[in-house]
């Protein structure tokens, strides 16, 4: 099973919302764990996991299905939402702020209590089957006008918010997905926690928990932290010259 | 209308506009001066390093870190005052040296040093007192900063070893390290650099018991407890030897929070109110017109320091109105209506306008009666006044290449330049859509037509109006930087395709809220275009509300699908006839809703010099993510651009 360090009653919010059918919306900033959860929650109920990564030209047709060539035949193929209604498995939809609204309106019908997906092209509708859910995460520190969730979509999710671990947390789940050792982990993690002040006033965004992951894999893999921290921790979170030397002296006061 | 307080340029105003410019540039908006009286350069200038320093402090403390201008360094605990440069030669040092007088004081702030009232008053009374508070207080905030931070650690070791920023001083004099009292060296040893000679001379005397107490505290906590009485314990030795205050190095600063001057007046204001006589003569002599012998003042309601402090350090988000607790503009509008027509429509003192007066008029929401007041303000949209079209032709110039740049970045964004596929006609075959009509054949179904392809460039369907702020409270840098912004923004604007607008707003109560139009959505950047541009003029108030109103009515008149208003502003929304405060902010949040609900998207940059401050009344007012606050104005030219790509 994916290993997941639980931060709050997120796990037995999905569950009860699993069992009662409902679909979920996780919220929370970059790299704090959104995807991890889900799949460690469908391990959990021991369903199968349908992800889409959903991106601008994203269409209706890319979820539900086409009609296809195959040898001389088409075929009809399903798209990944519809064969979660089938198979009764979660459908993922990473980054669903970045598909286009009204696309979106397609799940409206299987996030009610109808639970239904109408396939025009082959005038049928797929009953969800049970242990079907949609699971849709986001970002919400993404501060552009095209990237915004629909009202009439938001409003038919159940909401987990997620944030990044209290620093303990940060640190054991730095040291099992690196294998560094705690004291690596716990400099990378002050780094981040660090960082982190900076939101709003500089940064969109702190060091996330992946960015720290990351270091340490580099430390592990042999790179010194300087190194490591420099390619990941200073290189990936800013352009901006005078931010780049504010992070780099934090890293020369952390590390020593 | 309002009528403009300047008058049109001609020739001489010309010349009087580019003069006062230059002044202003030269005393208010350039580098600091960085020499002395005799034309000598000093060290490095703050400004040069004040970029990295302020994430860098934030960081580190945790801190909201403002930085403010004073020597010698010291906190009020709102901001941080560095001297404007380090002491001469320029050194790489320099920066380090900026980085440990930061960390004394904030450590002073950040470890509650500084909050205890009855503390600060005995120190700010006696000065050997106080530099040995200060001297003990930082050894141990500046150790507690290197347990923490080993590289903070190695870098006071450096500067132990560094002669510069070492300099004592008695409040601004230097004082030499010769002849310094044997019973003052514990205090310097491992703090800061020392001469040779002195070095190791250690006295085993109360300084060295003092600073090896204060080395083995452990907590802030208990360091509060026992500073005070370490520091008396000194100040008596000292005083017993008539040795006077031990100096301080330049490095250390000094406490000074302005608060503390102002109590200590307060307090000597009410030591000597039994002199002003008893209230009952006061008022028989008022009445009879006859002089007091000691003019009466006003009793003035007095909160003591901590119960401030308490306010300040314990103010709740949820103290300020939430978007969600206020009445819904839209359906609950009508009922709202009802209710505001039968409430007394204001202030006595308000004007009635004649029934032909220009303008448009908005309704507003009072939070103070909790209702609605039907066609209180009064918003007109003259063109704002020109100036020579150099104020903006030399910006431009000036700025050319930060221009070039962000016409660069904003080259992505002047087309849609894509293949689109899907169409009934065009030069290529869609091969996905072509495949899915042969499917569609071969299943019995009928196809979809649409299986061609053309490569176009079409415009954004994106409209962006850009509002800013020219009430009074801009006047000086915030409108110098308002004004470079606009000018490059507008640059960067010109070369997309893209509908945009530029409006300044400021005035005076409800009847006179002025939309100055600088330039319009159907104008081109003509000579009275840029003439308007570039002369911005500050005056009046913010009544935000009626503006993001109004400015909501111009964007709903446009037919693009994407409309964006960009809020430039300084401060809170506020006028003079009672629009400030909640009614202020519930105000404007619920024009926000507004134009939320018509479609708009609404982004605010605040330049206000609060920024925590800000972020308390933005929140509610904007919602989260969606303003964006500027601790320096300088950052605006290069971040407006810069929003604005985020945004579309």
């Amino acid at each position: 099973m994916a290993w997941y360090k639980p931060l709050g009653d997120e796990i037995a919010l999905f569950e009860t919302a699993a069992r009662r059918n409902l679909p979920v919306l996780i919220k929370g900033p970059t790299g704090c764990g959104k995807t991890r959860f889900v799949r460690h929650m469908a391990e959990r109920l021991d369903r199968p996991l349908i992800t889409v990564a959903c991106q601008e030209d994203l269409s209706a047709a890319d979820l539900t299905g086409r009609y296809v060539l195959e040898g001389g035949d088409t075929v009809w193929r399903d798209g990944p939402l519809t064969r979660a209604a089938r198979e009764g498995a979660i459908c993922y939809l990473d980054e669903v702020v970045e598909a286009r609204a009204d696309v979106l309106t397609v799940l409206h019908p299987l996030t009610d209590d109808r639970r239904i997906l109408p396939l025009e092209r082959l005038g049928q509708e797929v009953e969800a089957q049970e242990g079907f859910q949609v699971v849709i995460s986001y970002n919400p520190g993404y501060q552009s006008m095209r990237k915004e969730l629909k009202e009439s979509t938001r409003q038919r999710f159940v909401s987990l918010s997620f944030d990044y671990p209290t620093p303990e947390t940060e640190r054991e789940i730095v040291v099992h997905e690196s294998g560094c050792d705690p004291k690596t982990a716990a400099q990378l993690v002050q780094l981040g926690v660090r960082s982190r002040k900076l939101k709003e006033h500089g940064l969109a965004e702190g060091a996330s928990t992946r960015l720290l992951i990351y270091a340490a894999t580099l430390v592990e893999a042999g790179l010194t932290l300087e190194s490591a921290c420099e390619a990941t921790l200073v290189g990936s979170l800013t352009d901006d010259a005078e931010l780049t030397a504010a992070l780099r002296e934090l890293l020369r006061a952390v590390l020593g | 209308m309002a009528a403009p307080t300047w008058t049109p340029e001609d020739e001489e105003q010309d010349d009087l506009d580019r003069s006062e410019k230059l002044l202003l540039e030269r005393f208010l908006f350039s580098d600091p001066v960085l020499l002395d009286g005799t034309g000598r350069a000093l060290g490095t200038p703050l400004r040069s390093l004040q970029g990295t320093l302020e994430p860098w402090l934030r960081m580190i403390t945790g801190m909201p870190v403002i930085i403010g201008q004073a020597d010698p360094p010291c906190t009020d605990l709102e901001r941080l005052y560095l001297p404007l440069a380090a002491p001469e030669p320029p050194q790489k040092i320099d920066a380090l040296l900026y980085r440990t007088l930061s960390l004394v004081q904030l450590g002073f702030w950040q470890h509650g040093l500084l909050d205890s009232h009855s503390t600060l008053k005995a120190l700010y009374k006696d000065w050997v007192l106080r530099s040995c508070w200060h001297l003990l207080a930082a050894r141990w905030v500046l150790a507690e900063y290197g347990r923490e931070f080993p590289g903070i650690a190695s870098d006071l070791k450096f500067l132990r070893d560094q002669a510069k920023g070492s300099e004592l001083r008695v409040n601004l004099t230097p004082v030499p390290w010769d002849g310094l009292p044997r019973a003052f060296l514990p205090l310097y040893e491992g703090l800061c650099w020392m001469p040779e000679d002195l070095r190791g001379r250690r006295s085993t005397g109360r300084a060295a018991k003092a600073v090896e107490s204060i080395e083995n505290v452990d907590s802030a906590t208990t360091l509060r407890l026992s500073l005070l009485g370490q520091a008396r314990v000194l100040r008596e030795e000292f005083k017993a030897r008539s040795l006077g205050p031990p100096p301080l190095p330049w490095f250390l600063g000094i406490i000074r929070p302005e608060w503390i001057l102002r109590e200590l007046e307060d307090d000597a204001a009410h030591t000597n109110a039994w002199m002003k006589g008893p209230a009952p003569l006061q008022s028989l002599l008022a009445r009879t017109g006859r002089k007091a012998p000691f003019r009466p003042e006003a009793p003035q309601e007095r909160r003591g320091f901590r119960a401030r402090l308490k306010d300040r350090l314990t103010r709740k988000k949820e103290d300020l109105p939430s978007v969600g607790s206020m009445p819904a503009y839209g359906v609950l509008r009508d009922e709202a209506h009802a209710k505001a027509r039968q409430v007394d429509t204001g202030p006595p003192d308000l004007p009635t306008y004649p029934d032909d007066q220009q303008g448009f008029r908005y309704d507003e929401w009072d939070a103070d009666q909790g209702c609605w007041r039907l066609d209180l303000v009064h918003v007109s949209e003259p063109p704002a006044p020109g100036g020579s079209v150099t104020g903006y032709t030399d910006l431009a110039t000036a700025h050319a290449a930060e221009i070039l740049q962000i016409k660069r970045r904003f080259e992505a964004l002047r087309t849609e330049e894509r293949w689109v596929g899907g169409l009934p006609e065009g030069p290529e075959v869609d091969i996905d859509r072509a495949i899915l009509a042969r499917t569609d054949i071969l299943a019995g179904q009928n196809p979809d037509p649409r299986v061609y392809r053309q490569f176009i460039r079409r415009p954004e369907p994106l409209c962006v109006m850009t509002l800013v702020d020219l009430s009074g409270s801009t006047q000086g840098r915030v409108l110098h930087a308002q004004q470079r912004a606009l000018v490059l923004f507008a640059e960067g604007l010109r070369s997309l395709s893209l509908a945009h607008a530029f409006y300044g707003f400021n005035g005076e109560r409800a009847a006179q809220v002025n939309m100055w139009r600088l330039k319009d959505f159907e104008e081109s950047y003509e000579e009275e275009v840029l003439r308007r541009m570039g002369n911005l003029r500050a005056q009046g108030a913010t009544r935000l509300g009626a503006v993001l109103r109004h400015a909501t009515h111009r964007l709903r008149l446009r037919s693009e699908g994407k409309r964006l208003l960009i809020l430039i502003s300084d401060g809170r929304p506020e006028d003079r006839d009672g629009y400030r405060g909640e009614r202020g902010v519930a105000d404007s949040a619920m024009a926000v809703q507004e134009a939320t609900r018509a479609g708009i998207h609404v982004h605010c940059i605040s330049l206000d010099k609060d920024p925590s401050a800000a972020a308390e009344y933005l929140k509610p007012v904007f919602g989260a993510g969606r303003f964006l606050v500027l601790p320096k104005v300088e950052q605006l030219a290069k971040r407006l651009p810069e929003l604005f790509v985020s945004l579309v």
